[in-house]
Formats: structure tokens, sequence, C-alpha cells
């Protein structure tokens, strides 16, 4: 079809030509698509090559988001209006004013925005002719964005300044020319700064195929029907979550979700996000303001990564809904100033992504398990940071410095409607792949003693969660220094309808010898000698129902493959099982019977 | 007197046949033979009258080894990794299919965890030994397996793309403990990270070998016993041909490439056999060679088949390749393939209303056993093929391939149970049957059109299989596309693909050197050694060296960089001034895929890859028989709008350069084309059928 046939771009597109409105619906997805494959292949980190921790998008003029990847990081999401948004506020002039074709702005702001520091992004303007119509953004996680420790993450920062550079809206390509004495003050300030430049080159690379491919749909069906398009997507997804909204019961429901405790306080009291949810047709509101106050330490997040929190996991109980703006719309929220939720500079905020936007993601959770619970889930296992560096010791590397990011996936948590779940990446990132041990060992001077599904760390239900992950890294050639920001070492992921809590984090040095020490969830720059070990046990998902009902034979299955030892059989599940000569498990009908209806069935709630 | 040279492809319903000698050309069509797929391939052989002995090359498509993976019914197999590591094959990536979907699941892992054993032993990332092979712990694992009745086993230990031997020493020690296990090692098949996508590739290698193996041993025989003497190759996914012993060997190139996209219809397809073809990929390269013969730019293969439809976008004359593919979700093979989707929807697809009285069509299939209820072989449920009959789409009085009649009232009285059920009259619940049948098609269409933001309209619609041209008007209508080219043969093309593919290798070696240190002569050795493994692969696939055809590529990447760019070097050589040659067309080609390009980080050479063709000679296949005009005869026939008066007319009696207006109803052994009120047929210099809608499509 030439753009001649065209109709005129007056609003409905939708109903007038259905078939072109899902055309560019998906043509907005699949450039989107293909800016995340161009990134994939021609990243420099392995957190982005393979873990994935990117996303590309694409909004209108106002900044609203209106298409991203498929495989863009889900966390990334909810936040690039704000960026977007918030450059064009920060700017303080008309858009067309600053931004000219074949511009590049690069921007890491967690307060414009972004998530922590080491998320940079690219933003170009798509220009039709005269007329700006659409941004195109690009997210990747640089592996280090400087600051005091390798990999950046510090639980100690007490403010913004200690938690790398930040870098407001800037201009590294002006109208087609890169700008290398700004890249040169950011490169300068970062480790790993060829990585960083390889990876600065790529997000250009990715911005401005998708401005291509913008410009291109609008030489095809006109500018006016582009723009149209883009806005009645936002429409329809708005639509579409109004619906579930009213097929709801009105009502009013309060939830909590606490974290460990405040790095940055003295008191081991854990802290608290909570959330009143009121549903009243098709308004849902969600007031996030019971919340505790803001956190000395880097346990805050930013309004945006609240938010973000909450529309991925809306769309993770809703999946049909498209992700964009429409999404924000539907919901009413309350997140006033002065809470760890809504974190005003320089409020320290590296451990919103591992501490805050987990428990975010449980209030959401734990409120529509009530309204809809075949939809959702059981507590799923948070994210826990981990970067270590140093000099790598190989022989062949002397005197280069390495960093590695790690990120780890754990349990996600029992379903009414399935069986058990299985182990998956992050909440935060359930688009993301994890990192290959062998890509890991050959970048980085570090050897993996194992990567293994972890016995009887599944939270006990009659539908079972997810077990969650051991693994171990020795370091034969060199000493590193390590450190995490996590949460969930006290409080595993919660059970439902009367499924246990699932084991929390563990995360041990030199285990099993003189030197143990738990390194906990809040380590800067914690030396690791040459030679130690570390064991880091990622949790499982929390149960669902009353794991004493959970079919015998699914538990017998378990044992047979391991996930469930004989003992947690007997304890967890009431299913007595004993190994035969033949080294085969049987069940011992009559002491389940016992141990399913006897004295000896903990009662409910109890800690599996 | 020249041999035969014949393509047989053998799909979960159907085995097509094509063969060519000379001038000659023969097809036939005959049942598929499911579980013993061989007796099919014979029978086709019978049903064309040609004698094995006659042929000089049995290329043959195959659905044993897809049906084997979608259905769950490899071979039992047990596993051994490195210790620490048995559930890399579970864990996976952690890719989701819907990656926001709570409920989704991915399939269970092809080894169960209680098969999965650790092998005390370990590399490092160099290929450097860490902890030397403990061979006691393969023998104990061999036995425990071997106790609970496993015989088949993937081995697949961490860094041994770089080196390796352990693979290579604890494989020797399944085979010394067990003489008749089928064993195969992850370097063997892959000598590139990472570790789950080679272990996946290996595990579902291994848990075919000893179901391909059977299938090929079981059609050698079958074919030698009855006199061939030629050679015997298989179609595999990437759109080449192997021999029956690499196909042995490396069987997982066998499994298509096309459900991937499809998982949940995978599922339905399952109990009914798979595929319009076994091979898919040879209906793809069919639709590659029309769409450049009629000069095309955009073409959409659909193949529908009896218990399912495999759909492929051909765009620029080429279909698109991946690297990795998934018979189902999680589960990679990292081997090329030709990209495609394969849905369950096909002329057996069945018709049946759910619980709340919707009316649904597939992806249960009756197959060719027992068939639709109109093939009288047993089938009661109406099935997509019952409602053409109905509709007098499908005529009785028309002998259809392999022997088939269509009986009119079992027909009708199948349809007219569906009818009762919702309350329809006979002919409404049928054309209703056709019409979600064709949505669920068009839904497809789109995935692989729409969702790749390529707009339907600008393609051509090349229909395949006995019943897609059947559809493919109605089909093009809802879409939205104003043209279909019906091929010559359009109900055997996969056979007749199978005769058009080249015999393609890859092999590639690591080579990691900065351009600036890139030493010519040391290249040229590497590519010196990549030839010599080429030519024995080509020979040992009877390529003699005239006919060998090869191609030199060098990865390139910045430093620093995990991937990069393949640059392919133009007259197969490396240039002298290797450094500036290499840079400046990676610069080119970096800037042409990555929109963004630095002189300021160091570029290097990662590695070097040979690929070795051997271009078979493109079969020139007279299918035109003298057009003298069909002889017309006259029935009605049910459309949307009402009941019309069709001619109807022999296919193959249509004088090139006719021009006919529908409703017409154009017949030939091998599938049936219905052009409906609207469109226009003209018979092109070709004597393919380009179908032309002229009117608007009705509302619908």
């Amino acid at each position: 079809m030439s753009a001649a046939t065209v109709p005129d771009a007056t609003p409905g597109l939708r109903h007038r030509d259905p078939i072109l409105f899902q055309v560019l619906n998906s043509a907005f997805s699949s450039i989107t698509d293909e800016m995340g494959a161009l990134v994939r292949r021609a990243a420099f980190s392995l957190v982005v090559s393979e873990g994935g921790d990117y996303s590309g998008t694409i909004s209108n003029r106002a900044g609203d988001l209106v298409a991203s990847g498929v495989t863009d990081l889900a966390a990334h999401l909810g936040t690039i209006p704000f960026t977007v948004k918030g450059t064009l506020e920060w700017i303080g002039v008309q858009a067309e004013e600053w931004f000219h074709p074949a511009d590049v702005v690069l921007i890491n702001d967690p307060y414009i925005g972004g998530t922590h520091h080491n998320d940079m992004r690219t933003i170009m303007p798509v220009y039709f002719g005269e007329r700006l119509v659409a941004f195109i953004q690009n997210s990747m996680h640089w592996t280090d964005i400087g600051g005091h420790v390798p990999g950046t993450f510090d639980p100690n920062a007490r403010s913004s300044y200690g938690e790398g550079l930040a870098v407001p809206p800037v201009h590294i390509v002006r109208e087609g020319v890169f700008q290398s004495e700004m890249a040169d003050i950011i490169l300068r300030n970062i480790r790993l700064a060829e990585q960083a430049r390889g990876d600065l080159l790529t997000m250009i690379g990715a911005v401005r195929l998708g401005e291509r491919r913008m410009q291109e749909l609008a030489a095809r069906y006109g500018a006016d029907v582009i723009v149209s398009a883009m806005d009645e997507l936002i429409g329809y997804s708005e639509q579409l979550l109004r619906e579930e909204f009213r097929k709801l019961p009105d009502g009013c429901w309060d939830v909590e979700a606490l974290m460990d405790r405040d790095p940055g306080s003295a008191s081991d009291e854990p802290i608290a996000a909570r959330m009143t949810l009121t549903i009243a047709g098709d308004h849902a509101t969600m007031d996030f303001s019971g919340s505790d106050g803001p956190a000395k330490g880097a346990m805050n997040s930013s309004r945006a990564v609240t938010i973000s929190s909450t529309v991925v996991h809306l769309k993770m109980i809703f999946p049909h809904i498209p992700m964009n703006q429409g999404v924000f719309r539907a919901v009413d929220f309350v997140l006033p100033e002065g809470t760890l939720l809504s974190a005003i500079f320089p409020a320290p905020v590296s451990g919103c992504a591992a501490g805050v936007y987990p428990a975010v993601g449980d209030l959401i959770l734990k409120a529509f398990i009530e309204l809809v619970p075949e939809r959702c889930m059981a507590g799923p296992t948070g994210l826990l940071n981990i970067v270590m560096g140093g000099q790598d010791g190989r022989p062949g590397h002397e005197g280069s410095e390495f960093v590695m990011y790690l990120w780890l996936e754990g349990g996600w948590g029992g379903r009414l409607s399935r069986k058990d779940n299985s182990v998956a990446m992050t909440t935060f990132a359930t688009t993301a792949t994890n990192q290959p041990v062998e890509l890991h060992e050959r970048l980085c001077p570090v050897r993996f003693d194992c990567y293994r599904i972890e016995p009887d760390s599944a939270g006990a239900g009659w539908h079972r969660g997810a077990p969650g992950v051991t693994r171990r890294w020795s370091f034969p050639w060199n000493d590193v220094v390590l450190s995490d920001l996590g949460d969930g070492e006290k409080f595993g992921p919660w059970g439902w309808a009367g499924g246990r809590d699932a084991r929390p984090n563990r995360f041990l040095y030199a285990p099993g010898t003189d030197e143990e020490l738990s390194v906990g969830m809040f380590r800067t720059n914690l030396p690791v000698m040459q030679g130690r070990m570390l064991d880091c046990f990622q949790p499982g998902g929390g149960g669902y129902g009353d794991p004493f009902a959970r079919p015998v034979e699914y538990v017998l299955d378990d044992v047979i493959d391991g996930f469930v030892s004989a003992e947690g059989a007997a304890r967890d599940y009431g299913v007595a099982i004993n190994v035969d000569a033949d080294g085969q498990p049987r069940v011992d009908v009559e002491r389940t019977t016992q141990l399913r209806t006897g004295q000896h069935r903990p009662p409910p709630g109890a800690a599996g | 007197m020249t041999a035969w040279r014949v393509g047989i492809d053998t799909g979960g319903t159907y085995t097509d046949l094509v063969a060519v000698r000379g001038p000659e050309r023969r097809i036939t069509k005959v049942p598929s033979t499911p579980p013993r797929y061989e007796e099919g391939v014979l029978e086709a052989l019978r049903a064309a009258d040609i004698e094995p002995a006659g042929v000089d090359l049995l290329a043959h498509g195959t659905t044993v080894a897809t049906n084997a993976i979608i259905t769950g019914s490899g071979a039992p197999t047990a596993l051994l990794t490195t210790a620490g590591f048995r559930d890399v094959l579970q864990l996976g990536r952690h890719n989701r299919g819907e990656p926001f979907d709570i409920l989704w699941d991915p399939p269970p892992p092809i080894v169960p965890r209680r098969y999965r054993y650790e092998i005390r032993e370990r590399l490092d990332w160099a290929g450097g030994v860490v902890e030397p092979l403990d061979e006691e712990s393969v023998r104990t694992a061999v036995r425990t397996a071997a106790d609970r009745g496993v015989r088949t086993f993937a081995i697949c230990f961490l860094h041994s793309y770089v080196n390796p031997a352990h693979e290579e020493r604890a494989h020797q020690i399944v085979e010394e403990e067990l003489p008749e296990a089928f064993v195969c090692h992850s370097a063997e098949l892959l000598r590139e990270p990472p570790e789950f996508e080679r272990t996946s590739t290996t595990v579902i290698n291994a848990t075919l070998m000893p179901v391909v193996t059977a299938y090929l041993s079981a059609l050698e025989h079958r074919l030698r016993g009855a006199g061939f003497e030629g050679r015997l190759m298989v179609m595999h996914s990437g759109g080449g041909l192997m021999t029956a012993e690499s196909s042995a060997r490396f069987p997982a190139r066998l499994v298509t490439s096309g459900p991937a996209a499809g998982a949940k219809a995978a599922e339905g397809i399952a109990g009914g056999g798979l595929g319009a073809s076994g091979s898919p990929a040879a209906a793809v390269v069919m639709a590659q060679e029309l769409a450049r013969e009629e000069g095309l730019d955009q073409v959409i293969s659909l193949d529908i088949g009896g218990t399912s439809a495999d759909i492929a976008v051909v765009r620029d004359g080429k279909a698109r390749l991946v690297t990795e593919y998934s018979p189902q979700f999680g589960q990679p093979i990292r081997f090329p393939a030709i990209d495609l989707i394969t849905i369950g929807a096909g002329g057996g697809s069945i018709a049946w209303v759910d619980a709340g009285d919707l009316p649904h069509v597939g992806p249960q299939s009756a197959g060719a056993v027992p068939g639709p209820a109109s093939y009288l072989r047993g089938g009661t449920e109406p099935t997509v093929t019952d409602a053409n009959v109905v509709l007098g789409r499908l005529a009785s009085d028309v002998d259809l391939a392999g022997g088939i009649h269509l009986d009119t009232s079992a027909a009708r009285e199948a349809v007219g149970r569906f009818a009762t059920r919702l309350g329809l009259q006979t002919e409404d619940a049928a054309l209703g049957i056709v019409e979600i049948c064709n949505n669920n098609m068009a839904r497809s269409i789109r995935v692989v059109t729409v969702n790749r933001g390529l707009d339907p309209r600008d393609f051509t619609l090349v229909p395949f299989g006995g019943a897609g041209p059947l559809h493919a008007a109605e089909l093009a209508g809802i879409l939205d596309i104003r043209r279909v080219l019906v091929p010559l043969a359009p109900g055997v093309t996969s056979g007749l693909g199978c005769l058009y593919v080249d015999i393609v290798h890859d092999v590639s070696e690591a080579r990691i050197v900065s351009v600036d240190d890139a030493d010519v002569a040391d290249l040229r050795q590497v590519f010196g050694r990549l030839e010599d493994t080429m030519r024995g692969r080509l020979a040992a696939d009877r390529v003699d060296p005239p006919d060998q055809r090869l191609e030199f590529a060098v990865d390139l990447r910045y430093v620093g960089q995990v991937r990069g760019l393949t640059v392919t070097l133009a007259n197969g050589r490396l240039p002298d001034h290797v450094r500036d040659d290499l840079q400046e067309r990676f610069y080119a080609e970096y800037e042409r895929q990555f929109h963004s390009v630095t002189r300021d980080i160091p570029v290097e050479i990662a590695a070097l890859r040979v690929r070795g063709t051997k271009g078979v000679e493109r079969p020139d296949i007279p299918f035109r028989s003298a057009g003298a005009g069909p002889r017309w005869t006259e029935r009605s026939v049910i459309t949307g709008t009402g009941q019309v008066t069709a001619r109807v007319g022999d296919r193959d009696r249509l004088p090139i350069g006719s021009r006919l207006a529908g409703p017409l109803i154009l017949t030939q052994v091998d599938s049936t084309t219905w052009v409906p009120p609207g469109w226009e047929v003209e018979v092109d210099r070709i004597g393919n059928l380009l179908l032309t809608r002229v009117a608007e499509a009705p509302v619908s």
C-alpha cells in the first residue's frame, strides 16, 4: 500500500482500519525488537550481550511510552516515560529547540527517571521533515559507572554522590557528530572504560536504527497516521486494563512487604513498603503513603522505579495487555514524597533494584492474589546484585583490570492453577537471561564450582514453589574484592493459603572452614583471598496451599529427582519415603497416613 | 538410459513423490504409514511405477525426528555432565515463551534430573585440565543408568568446545561399558560456547539417534532389498541434503525448525503425526525457486497438509535463516535452519464444539488414519476436508491421490452432527468450519508478517499441499492479499523441493588474534586445514572435486566485544594486506549492520569459516502437458454469499495464457484450486496459476 492510498488521519484508525492499526502496532514492536537484536549482537559487556540487561523503546512526542521490545528488561520499561518526560522538563525549552535531527542524548540520572546509576540511556528524536514525532530510547547496564566499588554498587553509600557518576541529559552526538570530549569526561571516571566505549557505540547505533525505521514507517504511511496510531495504542492498553479492573469486586485491600533492614541505620529492624489498593468500578487506586520514611542507606527507590515495579507486576498478572503508557494511566497512584518509595535527591537509591522493586512487586502480588488467585503466585525470589573486581592474575592477562557483575535467578512462587513452578530470572528481569558459566570463566578470573538446584529449598505447598539455586565461586589466580546489595536474608519468599515460606538467602565466605563468614546483603569491598570459595544461595519461591495435601505421587517424583530429600518429604509434606536396597525411593503408605493425619502434622503457617 | 532422481517427502499424513528422468516426470501421493514410514516410501515408488533399481538419487524428507521430539517419544536418555552442573539443562537460559505471564511454564527437560549424572572432571576456560576425568565415575553412571534401562547417552562437559579430550574419553568408556549404546558428545556437534545451548543440542541429538537410526536402516534395508543401488540423501532443516550416515549421527538437524513459534499448536498436533511435510524446509526451498523464477520480491509460502500448515516468508528471493531453532520453546538446537512456523490447521483438522457451545477447528487432526469421514476409512469426526466436500469444493467424482474416493453422504453426516449441536443447517456449519480454519491460518500468517512489521498486503500468497490451493483465495481475502500464485504441482512440493537443494556443510575454527598482529601465512594454514576437512566431508557425500564449491569467511569483532560479524572473502582467498583489507570491510559492514562505527577500538579476528556445497543441477521439469483446454462441467458450490454455479475443469489442460473468471474449480491429481467469485485466474508462461482479486472481498 502506498502513502497515497492511506486514509486521512482522523482519530479512530483502530476502528477505521483495524488491519493497519495492527500492522503499525506490530511494526512498533518489531522496531524495538530489532533494536534489541542489534544490542545483543554488538554489546561488549556480558550482562548485556548474554544477560539481556537492556531495553529499547519508542515514546511519542510527549514522552509517553508507546512500545518496547519483547526482550527488554522488565524493570526499565516503567521508568522510560520518566526519563523522556523528565528530560523534556529538564531542558526547559521546547523539545524542538534542544533536540535537533541526528542528535543523541545521554543520561543515567536516577532522579530524572533512571533506575540505578549503572543504567545508561541514549535518547534520539525522530523527525519526519520538520516535525518531531517520537523519541527512541535505549538503555544498557554499564558494568561500572565509577565510585568507590568495582562495579559501583555500594550499599554503604549514604547519598547519591557515592553511587557513581551521574549524567544529566547531555548531547553525546550533536547533529550527527560524536562529542568525544563529553565521552572522555565520562570514560575518565569509570572502570572498564574501553568496554564502556564499545557499549556507548552500540547504544548510539541502536537509537539510530530505531530512528531510521520510524522514518521509514512515516514515509510509507504518513506522519499523521503514525502519530495517531501511537496515541491510540496507549488508549487501547488503558481500556483493556480498566476492563480487567471492572471485573474485580469493589473494595479496599491493605498489604505490607518487609525488607530486612536499612543498611544506613544502626537498627536491625525491618523496613516496610505498604499499599492500600482500592478498586471502584474500572478505577484502581494504589496508595503507598503508609510506607516507611526514607532509608538512610541504599534501600530507597525513585518514584519511577516504584511505579515501574507496579506496572510490570500488573503486566505479569494481565499479560495480554500491551505494555505502554496506557497501563500507567489506568492506575491512580498516590505516592507522596517522604517515603522510601519516592526518594528525593540526594538520597541513595542503588538498592532500588535489589530491595525496593521486589518489595513493591510483593505488594501487587499480595493484593491481587486475593482478587484473582488463579492468575497470581506466592512470593518469588528477589534480586541480589553482586559485583567483584580486581586485577586479573591469569597467565596472559597480567595487569588487566576486571569487573564481574552477576545477577542470579531463583524460584518463583506456587500457583493455584499449576502443580508447581520453575526457576526463573527475578521479576525485575523476567525478560532477561542468565550469563553462562563458560563465558564468565573466559572473561573473568573466576571458577564456578557449582551451579545447581538446591534440594528442599522450595516453599512447600500443595502447589510447590520453585526451588532455589546455589552457585559457588573460587578464585584460583588472584584476590578479588566483593560488594553486594540485596534483601531477603531474614524473610524468605512468602507462602500463601497454607503454603510455606521458602528458605531465605544465604551468602557465605569460605564455607566449612575456620574462616567461614556470612557475607550478608550489604557488603562493601570485602577482600576475597586467592583460593577461597564463595557460596551463594538464591531462594526459591513460596508454596501455595497445604503441603500436607499435595498428592503423594508428586512428592515421590520430587524425591526421585532430588528436588526434595526423603527427610524433607516427611517434614514438609508428611510423606514417608524409604529408599529400597535397589536404590529406588518408595512411599511408606502407612507411615504417610500417620504423618498426614496425626499429631506430627505442623500447624498451618509454620516455617518449612 | 539415464536413471531416475526421486524426491520423496514423508509428512504426518501423506508421502509425496516427484521423480525426474531426462524429460520424463512422475508425481504421486500416497498415505503415510506411521509408525513404519518406510512402507509409505516403498509404496510411493510402486504407485509411481518406478523400479528402485533404476533410481540414482533418492532425496528424502522425513518427519520421524520432529515427531519424536514433539511427542516426547525420543529414546530415554542419560546425560553426563561436569560435577556441579547437572542442572544446566533444566535451568537453561530462562528465556520465557511469554516473558511476563505468571502462568507460563517451560517444557519439561528432555532428560529428567534423575537421569542426569555428575562426572568428576574439570577443564578451565582455555581447555587446561583442572581435574582429570574420573573414569570410574563414568563407569558407575553408565551402569546405574543401564540398570534403569537407559541405552542412550549424551555427554556435555564444561569448556569441551576448546578441548574435547574428556568428552571423547567418556564417550569411549560408555561404548566399552555398553557396546550397544547410542552415544554422542557435544564437541562432535558444536564447537562453541555456551554450555546450555551445547547441552540442549547434544541431548536432542542423542535422544533421536536410536529413532532415526532405526528408521533409516529399516528404509535402507527395504530399498536395497527392492534393488535400490543409488544414493539415499536426507533433507535437513537448513535446506540442504545429508547422507543417511550423517543423518543417523546428526539427527537433530532433521528436526523441523517449524513448531518453535507454535508450541501450543504443536501440543495439539502431537497426537496425529506432524507436519504438512516431513521436511517443511523443502517446500520453502521451492517457494524460493518460484519467487526467483516469477520475479516476486515478497512471498508467503503456505503449505497446508492433512494435520498442519507450515508458513514461511521469502523476501528478495530468500527465506530467513536462523542460527538456532527450537522444536519446543526452551529446547534450542544450534544448527543453521530455515525460519518457519507450523500450526495445527489442515485438511484433517477436526471440527468440535466446546462446553460453552463454541465451535472450534483443530488442532486435533484425523490424520490419514482414520482420516476425514468422507474417506470411509473409519473416521467419523467432521473435518475441514468433509466441510469442503459438503460445500461442493471437493468433488466425489474425482479420484484423489492414493486412490482415495470422497464420499459425500459420509461427509454430510459428520458435518450434520456438528451442525445439529450448534443448531445450524449442515451447509452453514460447513461454511463455518472452513471460515474458522482460514482465520486460524490468517492469524499465523500475521505472526510471520505483521508481527515482524511486514504488511501482508504487499505479499503474494503461494499455497502448497493438497489443501493449500483450495483455501488460498479466501484466506487471501481475509488478509487483504490480492495475488495468489498456485504452482504447477502444489500437492507434492516438498518432494519436489528435495530435488532442488544443495549439499551443504559448514566448518569453522576459533582463532582469536588482533588484525594488527594477524599473520597471513598462519591464517592461510588454518584455512588450508578447514578446506581439507571440508573436502573430506564433501567427498564422503560423494561430491567429486570439480563439483565442490567452497566459500571462505572470517568472523571479526572489536577487541572486547562478545559477538561480532562475519565477512565473506570475495575470491575465496585472504588478501595479502590482511590488516587493511579486513579492517575496512569490517568498518563498512559494521556501520551497515549496527548503525554506528568507530576507529578508536582495535579490531580482532575471532574465527575462520568454510562452507562447502554441491550445487545440484536444477531439474527443468516439464510439468506441462499440451493444453488443449479442459472439458468443462458444472457444479453447485456454496459460498459465504450464497450458492453459485462453478465451472469444473482439469487444470493440466488449461492453455498457457488463458484468462478465466471465478467461480471455478480446477482439479489436478495432487490438489484442487478454488477460484471464488470476484477472482480471476491466469495461466502464466510457466504454467503457474496467478489468481487476482478483481472485486472487493465481501464483508465477513
